[in-house]
This record gives structure tokens, C-alpha cells and sequence, in this order.
């Protein structure tokens, strides 16, 4: 099955440009300029995997993320954080919090697009354990 | 209880917040996000693109039939619309799969659909016009796909659409309102036109008699010897009317029910002694308004009946308790007074939920009518069982007879006799058949 991906980040560009790269790669792709819109396409999407700025205006990523884990149609949603601060202390809120990996802006297409794959990849695993358990 | 920890406190304090949130901006029956949910997405889409189109569409069933069916069935009927225009998205479908699918607001029964107007960069409102056009083509084709209960028929509904463009002096919510109006107008313009022409159906219907009389048999579930008929009415076949519950609700908001119903109750008194063997009785269908009409209401019935050659102690008027509070006590003097009259008197549609054991009590009935849905699958479910048990025990109290309805195959009749309700109705039994076709039996 085709993955999606909802990409959120206030920067049109940065938005426009992930869209066409992952669209590209194979996946669907929604978007979302905001963390209300974040919120509001993660409901109806229901993608597979969620790349969320922190700095947006209104509503910043780790609002968002306390949003999406305290609904039970999102809570399970992997989330990745994509930040230009690169200061440890995200990092460790970013795990506290419940996302599934960082990434640092800027980053190198190969690089994201191999953390997409990590990530799917340990949701399956994680998957096949626990029907193994 | 040890106090919870502080982290966990948080988790729901924010969880009761937002879902309390979510409750204003999605809708839970449809599972569709509201107008202002998607607002964000849409603004973007219009200046990504230039300019978009917008699709209002407004169930047009008619106002009486969710009364009449109860808002579950409507809440079904929205669901399937809802669904209907999410299977149109994709690469091939009407609708795109970034095109935005919305309702007005939370509970709303009017829809929003987002979609781009016509090729990248050139868009014009006749485009429009045709992809709309298309869109709700495509649409009356996949409701009945998505309707969970047996009832196919189609759904009707009401459709504007307007093109809303990027304007650098306009503040884009404005232009969005703006294509909104214009769409909800042109729906509105069209239900109008509609309406117009169907209440001049429904005059020609009153003005040339042209309903169509039903008869079906009740049985005495004991010995299967037929105890009389409920007569139905409906427009003429193939007609918008055919579907009678249309017809009695347009009439009723018309202010025409009881035009129409004297017509139906005309029509099958004078069709009556044809039909019927003598001495079995006759199930009128009459609403609670029509009991205050002079020619039910005052002794001309009486006599109206007996110059068709009935008894009208045969005749049985067949009521719903769908009453408003206020007018409950004038409608049970009605009703005993009848009674006095000598006419028998049925409680249609117990346990929709209408009916309270007290105003029954009160009216002294000669049937109680049971709803379809108690005998649906009573062979097989306990619970159901247990309480017509019950309400078989509490109608005998009364002086009444129950009257099972809707009953469509073997086990259920069984299952019935074996309980010992006295009487029945049903496909399985009989169906509804136009007066002049022939008496029917258990098959």
C-alpha cells in the first residue's frame, strides 16, 4: 500500500518542495501550513507518517504533537520533528514528547528521505512484534 | 486512591479540552471536518491555484420524512451522501484527491466540496458548470452504494456551485464567503423551482382524485381467518408521489393533509364494500390533525360511512400519538368521542417512541400497533422477545389487541403464534395490493 505523508511547515517553499520530492519518491502527500490545518488534515488523512515543523507561528510543533497524542485517531501516528535548532535539549523533548525521530533543517534530500525509510520500517517491525508477542 | 500524577493530570485536562474542541470543528456522524476546520486549506488551495470551485449541495429530502422515519434513519442517510462523495476522489474520479470535502457546520445537512474549477490556469465558470454537472451525475449514482438499510430509493438533493478567484484587494476569506453565497443561492433558487413544481403535482393529485388505494389484510395469527384491512394511499405510480411518505409530508408542510386525507378516506370508504367481505373490518390511516376535521370529528361521518353500506362499528381509525404536548388533551377528547361513536380506535407506530402508557390508558384503544422494527428478527433475538412479552401482557390489561406489523417471513410468524399475539400484518402475510387484484392468504 502507498504511504502517506503529511507535511507540515509554515514556509511555502520548504512545503512545496517536500511535497514534489516525496510525491516523486512514490508517496501521497498532504500538506498543511499551520498547526490548526496540521491537526485538522492528521483527523481526515489519517497518514502514516506526519514531518512537523516546531517553529510555526500560532501554534508551534510541540503543541501540535501534545494535540495529536491526546486523540486516540492520532495518537499512534509516528511524528517526526523537523527543526534548524539543533540543540540536544529539542532532541531529548522531541523523545519525551512521543516523536519518533529529529531532523535537522537543513538536511540533505538522501538523508530525510532514508529516515522516511527507518521510520517505516521500525513502525513494521514494531508492528510484527507485537503480533508476534 | 493515591493523587494522580501530575503528567497524567495534564494528559487529560488536555485530552477533555481538545476533543471538547473537535466536537465544534468535525462532525461526528458524517466523520467530515466543518467549513471552519477547513478554511486554512482552502485559502491555500485558492492562491496555489488562482481560483477554485465550490459545490453546496442540500439534501432536499423533505422536512416531514425525518419526523416521520426518526433522525437516526436521516443521520444513515447523510453518512452514505458523506461517503458517496468520498469515493468520488481520485485519479480518475470527479474529484481530485487534494479537492476538500466539508459540511457547513457540526449536525449540518448541507455539504461542501472544494475542487478545482477547470485545468490549471484556465478556469472559467462554464467549466464549472459542466464539472458540477458531472460531480453530481456521479454522485446520485454512488449514494444508494453506501445506504445500510434495504431502502434503495434515490436521494434527492439540491446542488449550486460558484468559482471563487485570487483578488490581491480582497481579503480571501471574503472572496470564499462570497463564492459561498452565490452557491448556497443557486441551490436554494433550484429547490425553490422544485418546490413550486411539486406542490402543483400535489394539487393536480387533490384536484383530479388521482391517488391510489392499497388494501392489506390483518390476520388473526390464531386461526390465519382475515380480520379486516389497513388501507394505504398513495400517488400514482411512476410519479414523484408514488412514495407515500413524500406525499403526506409535502401535503402536511403545505398546509393540504387534510384536503388529502378526506380524498384517501373518500376513496376508500367508496371502495370498501366492493372489496370487502361484510362484517370484516376497516383500517383507516388518519393523522392527529385530520381527528379535528368536521367530516371525522362530527356525526356526517357516521353517516357517511353507513351510506356505503358499512357498519361503522367496522371502521377502525388508525392514529399515531405524534402530538404536540399542548394539543394532547383536546386530541384524547376527540378520540373519545369516537369511541363513543362506536368506531374502533389503533395505535399505529407503538414503541417509536411516540406513545406513553399513560395517554394510552387515557384513549382506551381497541389495537396497539407494533412497530416493524420489535418483529424484525424476533426468532432470533431474546430481548425483543422478552419485551413484546410484556407489552402483549400490558395490552390485555388494557382491553386492547396487539396488532404485529411487518411481518416478513415463516420464523417470525412462528414465533409470534407461539407467543400468542392475537393479530398480524405483514409481506409474509399479505401484501399491500391495489384495490380490484385479488384477495390474498398465506402463502
Amino acid at each position: 500500500m502507498r504511504k502517506k505523508i503529511l507535511v507540515v511547515d509554515d514556509e511555502d517553499d520548504i512545503l512545496h518542495f517536500l511535497e514534489l520530492v516525496l510525491r516523486e519518491k512514490g508517496y501521497d502527500v498532504a500538506t498543511a501550513s499551520g498547526g490548526h490545518e496540521a491537526l485538522t488534515k492528521a483527523q481526515i488523512e489519517q497518514p502514516h507518517l506526519i514531518l512537523l515543523d516546531i517553529m510555526m507561528p500560532q501554534m508551534d510543533g510541540w503543541e501540535v504533537l501534545k494535540l495529536l497524542r491526546v486523540d486516540d485517531e492520532t495518537a499512534d501516528i509516528p511524528v517526526a520533528m523537523l527543526s534548524a535548532r539543533t540543540e540536544a535539549k529539542d532532541r531529548v523533548q522531541g523523545l519525551q514528547e512521543g516523536a519518533i525521530d529529529y531532523i535537522c533543517k537543513p538536511f540533505s534530500l538522501q538523508d530525510l528521505l532514508a529516515k522516511i525509510e527507518t521510520i517505516f520500517g521500525q513502525v513494521e517491525g514494531r508492528g510484527k512484534a507485537a503480533r508476534e508477542r | 486512591m493515591k493523587p494522580p500524577n501530575p503528567q497524567e493530570a495534564d494528559f487529560f485536562r488536555l485530552r477533555a479540552e481538545w476533543l471538547r474542541f473537535k466536537n465544534h470543528v468535525f462532525d461526528a456522524n458524517t466523520e467530515l471536518p466543518t467549513l471552519a476546520a477547513v478554511m486554512d486549506d482552502v485559502r491555500r488551495l485558492m492562491e496555489e491555484r488562482g481560483s477554485l470551485g465550490v459545490v453546496y449541495f442540500d439534501l432536499a429530502a423533505e422536512p416531514g420524512v425525518e419526523a416521520a422515519r426518526g433522525w437516526q434513519a436521516y443521520d444513515e442517510l447523510l453518512r452514505a451522501f458523506a461517503r458517496a462523495l468520498l469515493s468520488l476522489k481520485g485519479e480518475r474520479g470527479p474529484l481530485s484527491p487534494r479537492d476538500i470535502v466539508a459540511v457547513t457546520s457540526v449536525r449540518s445537512d448541507k455539504f461542501l466540496v472544494f475542487m478545482r474549477a477547470g485545468d490549471p490556469g484556465g478556469v472559467d465558470s462554464g467549466s464549472m458548470d459542466a464539472r458540477a454537472r458531472r460531480l453530481c451525475e456521479k454522485l446520485a449514482e454512488a449514494i444508494p452504494r453506501f445506504l445500510e438499510s434495504a431502502r434503495k430509493a434515490p436521494v434527492p438533493f439540491h446542488e449550486g456551485h460558484a468559482v471563487m478567484f485570487r483578488d490581491p484587494m480582497l481579503r480571501a476569506e471574503r472572496s470564499m464567503h462570497r463564492a459561498l453565497d452565490e452557491a448556497m443561492f443557486m441551490s436554494l433558487t433550484q429547490r425553490t423551482r422544485e418546490d413550486d413544481r411539486r406542490l402543483q403535482g400535489l394539487d393536480e393529485i387533490i384536484g383530479e382524485e388521482e391517488v391510489v388505494t392499497l388494501y392489506q389484510p390483518i390476520l388473526d395469527l390464531r386461526t390465519l381467518d382475515v380480520l379486516g384491512h389497513e388501507v394505504f394511499s398513495r400517488g400514482p405510480a411512476g410519479g414523484p408521489f408514488e412514495d407515500a411518505e413524500r406525499l403526506f409530508a409535502l401535503a402536511e408542510r403545505t398546509g393540504r393533509l387534510l384536503d388529502l386525507e378526506r380524498l384517501c378516506r373518500n376513496r376508500a370508504l367508496v371502495s370498501a364494500p366492493r372489496h370487502l367481505r361484510p362484517g370484516t373490518k376497516l383500517f383507516l390511516n388518519t393523522s392527529a390533525p385530520a381527528l379535528a376535521d368536521p367530516t371525522v370529528s362530527g356525526d356526517a361521518f357516521v353517516r357517511q360511512v353507513e351510506e356505503q353500506g358499512l357498519d361503522h362499528r367496522d371502521v377502525v381509525l388508525e392514529i399515531t400519538e405524534r402530538v404536540a404536548i399542548e394539543e394532547r388533551e383536546a386530541y384524547r377528547g376527540m378520540l373519545r368521542k369516537l369511541k363513543a361513536d362506536g368506531f374502533g380506535i389503533a395505535i399505529d407506530d407503538m414503541g417509536s417512541g411516540y406513545s406513553s402508557l399513560k395517554a394510552l390508558v387515557e384513549v382506551e384503544p381497541d389495537y396497539l400497533k407494533f412497530d416493524i422494527s420489535l418483529v424484525r428478527d424476533i426468532d432470533r433475538s431474546l430481548i425483543k422477545r422478552s419485551l413484546l412479552e410484556t407489552l402483549v401482557d400490558l395490552s390485555s390489561k388494557i382491553g386492547a389487541k396487539v396488532i404485529a406489523e411487518g411481518i416478513e417471513m415463516e420464523p417470525e410468524l412462528a414465533t409470534l403464534r407461539e407467543m400468542g399475539v392475537p393479530l398480524g400484518q405483514g409481506r409474509y402475510l399479505g401484501p399491500p395490493v391495489l384495490v380490484g387484484a385479488s384477495e390474498t392468504a398465506v402463502s
